[in-house]
């Protein structure tokens, strides 16, 4: 519980959250259209960080490619292609889904729909694994992110004068180490810089101690000055989830389809009855949720490295099942609201050092909440008439 | 009169439980190998969970999707006074397994009431949510309990095996609810399950009842986790999953919710489905897929023969064999055709890979045809027999 | 001996902005048959709701034989002898006509839980019990030949008929019936209005009425109440609400010069 790594570990939160709120998006809007929980939407998710996945190969990014040329490079158009098709992987799937298992139910009780959604979310996870890579894990080249490095930010002033030094003083040690070596290479035909010289060993041993000391300099400082460090692929992320969250904006409330998806969530038979085409509006919501999840999976598998296995979507999947509830669920702004309070609850609870409580927390927070506000955070009360 | 006849009629059937389950425990025992030996037993909890659960889902209509929790409390109660208790004290199994369960019983009761009382406030998907939150509370927290082991598990000592007594259990659950579905109380669940405000508009206490459901149904579900933990000897965490609450949930839809009939046929039928899918010899994708294709067909047709809605008997059956016919040709001529693509023909899979897709894919398939369930509303019953008894026989005379 | 039996002092029911119900109190008395008349969205039901414990007032109080029930939960209030029928039926659609009237009937005579889960000779008696006096409810109001139908496969009449019987299967002293005769043909609504008369002559039940069926408000109702907009218009005899030109002005508008 270091109170210098707080300020990393709420960034690290929002990282996360915007993961879960792209999911927890495709929970609400779906919600907000057909009353129901769609439990097969982190297999959505799941199928989307595999869209992009073997896109990653097929740009010349897999395994076997970037082992025979490490130097490999993407471009940003290579992550955008990436996007795009787990995007449309996903709409594909998603209105598959809704076509074959959830419509023909549309008139049923909604605990049918509730178990069918269970048994399609199975059926991806385990019908996925016979023939989807999944042992050992792919997961997405880290090659194909050209955004490496990240940014920087203290919030108390770096002591640059300091570390400008260090630097130097290691670059020099550095220097003159690699000097000594280059030279007794020469005349002593040493290839091993293990078995230098005992003046070689000294410099070693020193550029070694430079080494370490600016580490530890640079570590301290961080944790000192509140430094928080920003991977560029995850700022990227960001101002992704950003556009994405304008253009669905503006699709829910400034065209004739969001006019319908919120009639339609409003009450669909009232809807129907205006002439809307109440099916219509549904598959659309299915498909820009399920865009939204891939999207997110997309995201998830390249820039967090992590391995792809047909369960992949399981926990994110629940997480932001959550976040789509804690936000109030069938509300926009709710899910994205979710998302980031899960994400951010999340990190500040192993920042709190009871990380192996970090699933539970996530749905004592949800209980916490439904109890005090029964429709979440931002969602609308509906009151029964009688 | 009648009422002695019935009463009389009901200690037959629980003395006939007793005796048949003591019968089966020797017939399996004597017969069977141990692995079989415990699937009977297994068989026997997923049916007291599938039955208890269904007077909170289906009878009562409360949306409850995490009774492993329940019996994972009841499971652990018991894991966690076998360390308490001395291992020397003498005693006899079948007590103390009786103790053990009501204790159990009543902890996880506690439990119930506890998760029941946000029903007051939540209703439907949310009061889902909160069980589905609720069983990974559980779960989580004693992952995270050293006492009982974390997540490496514990053993419970001593293992204790009654099959009899399993499924007695079995029954206990099964009679207490369709008893109190057979007198006039009964009403008082299922209309708070049609519709909770009409219930209080006519004074059923509408809190009362579902936490009352709520508390009942998982006192049964903590005694069968009870009775498991001293079957297994061990337990873990990993064992009370959300995949295992989603089991004895689909067991309730597929038997059809309403139905304690349908819960026990679910439930062995269901739990018995991917265990032999395990055994099963491995399958070629060509053959797998046609399967597939082919059940399709199957639905298909029997819709179709469905909606013409044949009235006679025979007319149905005859639609029926037909639609099985034609499903059983297209799979011998899909299989025949796919085997010709070499990769189909030689990829296989292990019946353990595919038991899973094949639950799943029977799950959605049977709530597209059948969402109300196998057998909807239908209870067996003493009267039901009689009355199909003397129907053939009625039909048999006439024809003769 | 004309007491009170139903009081409702300066209610107001507000829902954020809307004034639902503002001021509004009358009085019944026993026995009385008394009609809650107005415009659509006037607040009737709102009122009925209030009375029944579904939303609580506002403002102001409900009292029930002196005692106030304005924060008494539905089940309790029912207890205390008010049963209602809803605007919109409100039936429990998958039960049968009977097992309706038996839902209802049981308040009055309660089936322990550990008797019904042992099937015990009590419960047994308990159930038939239930069981022969729901079907005298079920004859009072003619559907005794029906009592085995699914209650949502009855035709329109016949299911507020249900509705009524279900009320009554509680044993009530203030029955709230919400548009009865809503619906109905001639024939239907003429049953109906025996079927209330014989509630309020048989089995002494005080009947408070919504309805928009002004003929059969007048002819059945001793006192009237008319609300519009939430607010209490007038309030008398059928004959004295005819002739209010506040009344006839709230249902046709002002008449224009
Ligand atoms: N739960 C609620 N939330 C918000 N407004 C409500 C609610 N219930 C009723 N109202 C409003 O209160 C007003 C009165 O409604 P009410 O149903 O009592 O009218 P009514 O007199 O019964 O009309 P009708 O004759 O059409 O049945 C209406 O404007 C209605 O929209
Ligand atoms: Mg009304």
């Amino acid at each position: 519980m270091e109170l210098s790594v707080l300020p990393q570990q709420i960034v690290n939160g929002i990282l996360i959250g915007a993961v879960y709120s792209l999911i927890a998006l495709g929970y609400n809007m779906v919600y907000g259209v057909l009353r129901l929980i769609n439990f097969a939407h982190g297999e959505v998710f799941m199928l989307g960080a595999y869209g992009a996945l073997f896109t990653s190969w097929y740009l010349g990014f897999s395994p076997e490619d970037v082992y025979a040329n490490p130097n490999m490079q993407g471009e940003w158009w290579h992550l955008a292609i990436m996007l795009l098709t787990a995007m449309v992987v996903c709409t594909f799937v998603g209105i598959t889904i809704e076509f074959f298992a959830y419509r023909p139910l549309r008139k049923q009780p909604k605990i049918a729909c509730l178990i069918t959604a269970i048994g399609v979310s199975l059926f991806l996870q385990f019908g996925g694994a016979l023939v989807l890579p999944n042992t050992p894990p792919p997961s997405i080249c880290e090659q194909v992110n050209p955004f490496q490095g990240s940014f920087k930010l203290s919030l108390l002033s770096y002591n640059y004068a300091e570390k400008e030094k260090l630097a130097a003083e290691l670059n020099r040690a550095d220097d003159a180490f690699q000097q000594q070596f280059e030279l007794e290479k020469k005349e002593h035909r040493v290839t091993n810089p293990f078995a230098l010289s005992l003046k070689g060993e000294v410099l070693r041993k020193n550029k070694q101690e430079m080494e370490r000391r600016y580490q530890s300099f640079v570590i301290s400082e961080d944790l000192r000055t509140y430094t928080i460090c920003l991977p560029k692929g995850q700022l990227v992320m960001l101002v992704t989830l950003g556009i994405l969250l304008m253009i669905l904006n503006f699709i829910v409330n400034r065209t004739s389809i969001g006019r319908g998806m919120r009639a339609v969530a409003e009450d669909a038979s009232t809807a129907s009855l205006m002439g809307i085409n109440v099916n219509r509006i549904i598959v659309i919501t299915f498909a820009i949720g399920s865009a939204l999840a891939g999207a997110g999976g997309m995201m998830s598998a390249t820039f967090t490295g992590s391995p792809l296995t047909t369960f992949y979507g399981l926990q994110p999947g629940l997480k932001a099942f959550v976040a789509a509830v804690l936000g109030g669920i069938g509300s926009i702004s709710g899910a994205v609201l979710g998302g980031f309070t899960m994400g951010i609850s999340e990190t500040l609870i192993v920042w709190l050092g009871y990380s192996s409580y970090k699933d539970a927390i996530a749905f004592m927070l949800l209980i916490l909440i439904l109890l005090v506000k029964p429709n979440g955070l931002l969602g609308s009360k509906r009151v029964e008439k009688v | 009169m009648g009422h002695k006849r019935t009463l009389l009629l009901r200690l037959f059937t629980m003395l006939g439980a007793v005796l048949l389950c003591y019968a089966a425990e020797v017939f399996v025992c004597l017969f069977g190998n141990a692995y079989q030996e415990r699937l009977v037993a297994l068989a026997g909890l997923y049916v007291t969970l599938s039955v208890s659960l269904n007077m909170i889902n289906g009878i009562t209509g409360q949306f409850s999707i995490g009774h492993a929790a329940f019996y994972q409390i009841g499971a652990y109660t018991v894991g966690y006074l076998s360390l308490l208790a001395p291992v020397s004290m003498g005693y006899n199994s079948i007590s103390w397994l009786a103790m053990m369960m009501l204790v159990a019983a009543i902890t996880a009761g506690f439990a119930g009431f506890i998760v029941g009382l946000p029903s007051l406030r939540l209703k439907g998907d949310y009061l889902a949510i909160v069980t589905l939150g609720f069983g990974e509370i559980v779960r989580i927290l004693v992952q995270n309990m050293d006492v009982v082991g974390g997540s490496y598990g514990m053993n419970v000592n001593p293992k204790i095996q009654h099959l009899s007594i399993i499924w007695l259990l079995a029954i206990i659950c099964i009679g207490v609810f369709r008893n109190i579905l057979k007198t006039g109380k009964g009403l008082v669940f299922t209309a708070v399950r049609d519709d909770e405000i009409a219930s209080a508009s006519v004074g059923i206490p509408v809190t009362k009842v579902k936490v009352t459901a709520f508390v009942m149904g998982s006192a049964f579900a903590g005694a069968a986790g009870a009775l498991f933990a001293h079957y297994e000897g061990f337990i873990t965490p990993g064992a009370f999953t959300m995949d295992l609450s989603f089991m004895i949930l689909t067991m309730v839809m597929v038997g059809g919710s309403g139905s304690i009939t349908g819960s026990v046929v679910a439930a062995i039928s269901l739990f018995y489905l991917p265990e032999w899918l395990r055994d099963q010899p491995n399958i070629t994708a060509a053959s797998f897929l046609s399967a597939i294709f082919a059940s399709g067909v199957f639905i298909f047709t029997l819709s179709k023969a469905m909606d013409r809605y044949y009235q006679n008997t025979f007319q149905k059956i005859s639609a029926i064999s037909f639609a099985v016919c034609a499903s059983v040709g297209f799979k011998y001529l899909s299989t025949f055709f796919l085997e010709l693509v070499p990769q189909l023909r030689d990829m296989e899979f292990e019946g353990n890979q595919l038991r899973m897709v094949i639950f799943a894919a029977i799950l959605v398939v049977l709530m597209l045809i059948r969402p109300q369930g196998l057998l909807s509303n239908f209870e067996l019953s003493w009267k039901g027999i009689q009355k199909l008894i003397s129907k053939t026989l009625h039909a048999v005379r006439r024809g003769v | 001996m004309n007491n009170s039996l139903l009081k409702v002092e300066k209610t107001s029911i507000h829902f954020g902005g809307i004034k639902a119900v503002q001021d509004v109190s009358f009085d019944i008395k026993e026995k009385e048959l008394f009609g809650l008349i107005g415009p659509n969205g006037a607040g009737k039901t709102t009122c009925f709701n209030m009375i029944t414990g579904f939303y609580k007032p506002t403002h102001g109080r409900v009292s029930f034989n002196g005692i106030d029930i304005s924060e008494k939960s539905m089940s309790d209030i029912v207890e205390m002898g008010i049963a209602r029928t809803f605007q919109n039926i409100r039936l429990f659609s998958k039960m049968t006509v009977l097992e309706n009237v038996m839902a209802a009937a049981i308040i009055r005579k309660p089936i322990h839980l550990l008797d019904a889960m042992l099937y015990s000779l009590r419960a047994i008696e308990q159930t038939e019990e239930l069981k022969s006096r729901a079907i005298d409810w079920l004859k009072v109001v003619g559907l005794e030949n029906k009592r085995h139908s699914i209650s949502s496969s009855l035709p329109y009449g016949e299911q507020r008929r249900l509705e009524i019987a279900r009320a009554m299967a509680t044993n009530p002293k203030l029955l709230l019936l919400d548009e009865p005769a809503a619906g109905m043909n001639p024939t239907e609504s003429k049953i109906l209005e025996e079927v209330i008369r014989r509630l309020k002559n048989d089995f002494n039940t005080t009947i408070l009425l919504i309805e928009h069926d002004m003929k059969f408000v007048m002819n059945l109702c001793e006192n009237i109440v008319v609300l519009d907009s939430g607010k209490k218009l007038a309030e008398g005899m059928p004959e004295e609400i005819k002739k209010n030109p506040k009344v006839v002005e709230a249902y046709l508008g002002v008449p224009q010069k």
